[in-house]
């Protein structure tokens, strides 16, 4: 997609079309001319309208007229980043406030300082321009001033860079003329040439204008002198009446040597401005257009600085920003799934089956304990011993039939079980204590002595029964 | 006063730096984390609501298998409790134990029948169970059942017999053999000479025996009637 410029001067418009960049490429060039008298926004308007039908182009640079705009130059020392932003609106200020007004960096060094090209224009001019562009149905891009593209223009010309030389540069009626020192631009002027070109009187105006720019050098006492004047957009033929009043100022003087890609067949000293309008360097450039629209220069810088030192906070920010809502999105969930639980366990209906329910577990429960209690008594009572009439026949038995067993008391809780045997004879009493203790049914036996009496001896024993479970009797 | 003063490329990437951490601190330390410790709260609150609910559900569920483990459960209860009496009075008590000490013609001459203790009986000191886990057991039932009632209740009866020897033998084998539901717990026997209705010197045995009557039911539901 080819980009477009368009120049609007006060004979004519040029428009050209090609590849912009920082070495632009021209392809097609047109030169579309205007009847000087009448309103030349109507006359511009026409002539865009010609230029539309034609090419059609959708968006295009357009460059002011040198009568409704202007330009000054200033050399700044050498800044960047926002102080260069305010050196520049310091510079803008000087102009007044009722224009709209952008600047361009025509060229930084570090030693040498910037060269600054403030342009403007009134905004009744820019107004106009842009009813009459939306009329004939061009988007306007980009909208510059003459001296920008003549700088650019210029500045592309590595072989004049280091001189101190005047550049005359030529357009329909007029001459600017560019004082470089050292390479460094210094001074311009503008001025109408009224002569026909080729004639004495048109020389004349030259050599006059060169004066006056030697004139105005000379007051600044410089010890570089200016050795060279370089013209471009007129023929050397119509040129050549003015070399012999310039090189009677001890000057030389040449044609311009602009190489540039220009395809066209025309002469490419006629269309420098449009090759300055193709011009984009990655520096800041002039562009009422966006300053017109409230987005001011200034303000843009300084909301693109500010934006750009935010980014790291505002990204920051913006991580933190999402993890809160995560946990903020994560809790809710969780609200949520609790919010359902709760409502199911509060539900009426839910609520009651599960008091119906509950009961019911309760009493099987409370049964449960129940049944453990019985069971817990029966076995618990099962592990005592039971005085009955086959444990008593097995103690009587012990003695034999020459023993009486008188029992005296029992006690289930201690287990003892006292007892008295008593004989008429004599007995082996450890024998008979042996005796009780291998029936099993003792645990413990004691024997505390005898008594003899009325012919008898009693035995005094006192034994602790097994439990049923240790081998007692059965239960 | 105005302030002016050109920041360093150095200054402006530490105040980006300051500003990160700050936003991050404040982030974190005021909303993130807080925001987590609550999530943890709600993941607790969740997991604890989900328990309960999964109980209910659950006890919702069987609700009708329970009913039915009720049924087989006071089937076994029944039989469980077989040999064991039911709550009595203590005329009831009377009636049980002087009916069999008439029914060995053992002439009761003191009775004295103590209230009711609920409890589960502990098993005999020199047992396995005793000496294992009686008391911790005991302990445990105890415990479990604290949440209901105590369905076992041991009312001790002490009672002064006279007779002969061999009716007193025969009385506490009858005991022994077929009632489960009372227990000796202890006795003490004495001989002792009498003059009888004709005036004749008669050998008898006075036996003091305590016994334990075990009965079933919650001692609370009948104090009132």
């Amino acid at each position: 997609m080819s980009d477009t410029v368009i120049i609007l001067q006060d004979e004519c418009i040029l428009a050209a079309e090609g590849k912009a960049g920082k070495s632009p490429k021209i392809q097609k060039v047109e030169r579309i001319p205007i009847d000087v008298f009448g309103d030349p926004f109507e006359q511009w308007k026409e002539a865009l309208d010609k230029y539309k039908k034609k090419h059609n182009p959708s968006q295009v640079r357009l460059v002011l007229p040198t009568s409704y705009s202007s330009a000054r130059v200033t050399q700044i020392p050498y800044a960047k980043g926002r102080q260069l932003t305010r050196l520049a609106e310091n510079v803008m200020a000087e102009n007044g406030s009722d224009w709209v007004q952008d600047y361009a960096l025509i060229k930084a060094d570090r030693k040498k300082g910037i060269c600054l090209c403030c342009g403007g224009a009134e905004e009744d001019v820019l107004k106009k321009i842009r009813e009459l562009t939306k009329e004939v149905g061009i988007s306007v891009q980009w909208i510059s001033v003459p001296m920008e593209c003549y700088l650019n223009t210029l500045g592309q010309l590595k072989s004049y860079q280091n001189d101190t030389e005047i550049v005359l540069l030529f357009e329909e009626g007029s001459v600017t003329s560019i004082l470089f020192r050292e390479g460094q631009y210094l001074y311009s002027t503008r001025s109408r040439i009224f002569s026909e070109r080729g004639t004495l009187d048109f020389g004349t105006e030259i050599v006059r204008n060169i004066s006056g720019i030697l004139q105005f050098y000379s007051t600044t006492k410089s010890d570089v002198p200016i050795t060279k004047v370089f013209y471009a957009g007129c023929s050397t033929d119509d040129f050549e009446v003015s070399e012999d009043g310039i090189h009677a100022m001890n000057l030389e003087v040449e044609p311009l040597d602009a190489e540039f890609d220009f395809a066209p067949p025309e002469n490419v000293d006629d269309w420098l401005i449009c090759i300055g309008a193709m011009i984009s360097t990655r520096q800041k450039e002039i562009n009422l257009n966006k300053v017109w629209k409230g987005e001011g220069t200034a303000g843009v810088l300084k909301k693109e600085s500010l934006a750009k030192h935010l980014m790291f906070p505002a990204i920051t920010f913006g991580i933190c920003l999402v993890a809160l809502i995560a946990v903020t999105v994560w809790n809710y969930a969780e609200s949520h799934k609790i919010e359902k639980i709760e409502d199911w366990i509060n539900d009426p209906q839910i609520q009651s089956e599960y008091q119906e329910a509950n009961a019911v577990r309760e009493e099987s429960d409370r049964l449960d304990s129940i049944q453990n209690q019985v069971e817990q008594t029966k076995s618990n009572l099962a592990t005592y011993p039971d005085l009955d009439a086959e444990m008593i026949a097995k103690i009587v038995d012990v003695g034999g039939s020459a023993m009486t067993v008188q029992i005296k008391t029992m006690d289930s809780e201690t287990g003892e079980l006292t007892f008295n045997a008593v004989s008429s004879a004599v007995i082996d009493i450890p024998a008979y204590v042996r005796k009780l203790s291998e029936t099993g049914l003792f645990s413990t036996v004691n024997y505390s002595g005898y008594s003899y009496d009325d012919g008898e001896y009693s035995l005094m024993l006192s034994c602790v029964l097994k439990g049923a479970e240790t081998g007692g009797e059965d239960q | 006063m105005k302030i002016d003063m050109e920041l360093k490329p150095g200054d402006v990437v530490l105040l980006k730096v300051l500003a990160c951490v700050l936003i991050l601190f404040f982030m974190a330390r005021f909303l993130i984390f807080p925001g987590m410790e609550k999530h943890q709260d709600l993941v607790a609150k969740k997991d604890d609501l989900t328990i309960e609910k999964q109980e209910m559900q659950y006890t919702i569920s069987s609700k009708a298998s329970t009913e039915k483990k009720i049924v087989t459960q006071k089937e076994n209860l029944k039989k469980a409790q077989e040999g064991f009496y039911d709550l009595m009075e203590n005329r009831e008590v009377d009636s049980l134990i002087t009916g069999l000490a008439l029914k060995h013609d053992l002439s009761p001459v003191y009775l004295n029948i103590e209230d009711p203790v609920a409890g589960v009986p502990a098993a005999y000191q020199l047992s396995e169970a005793s000496d294992d886990s009686s008391e911790d057991s005991s302990a445990e039932e105890s415990q479990s059942t604290l949440p209901y009632v105590q369905y076992v209740n041991t009312t001790t009866v002490t009672i002064t017999l006279q007779g002969q020897e061999a009716q007193i033998w025969e009385l506490l084998d009858d005991i022994a053999k077929n009632y489960p539901g009372i227990q000796v717990r202890s006795f003490d026997m004495q001989s002792g000479t009498y003059v009888d209705s004709s005036l004749q010197k008669t050998e008898q045995m006075n036996c003091n025996c305590v016994l334990a009557v075990y009965t079933c039911g919650e001692l609370s539901n009948t104090k009132g009637e």
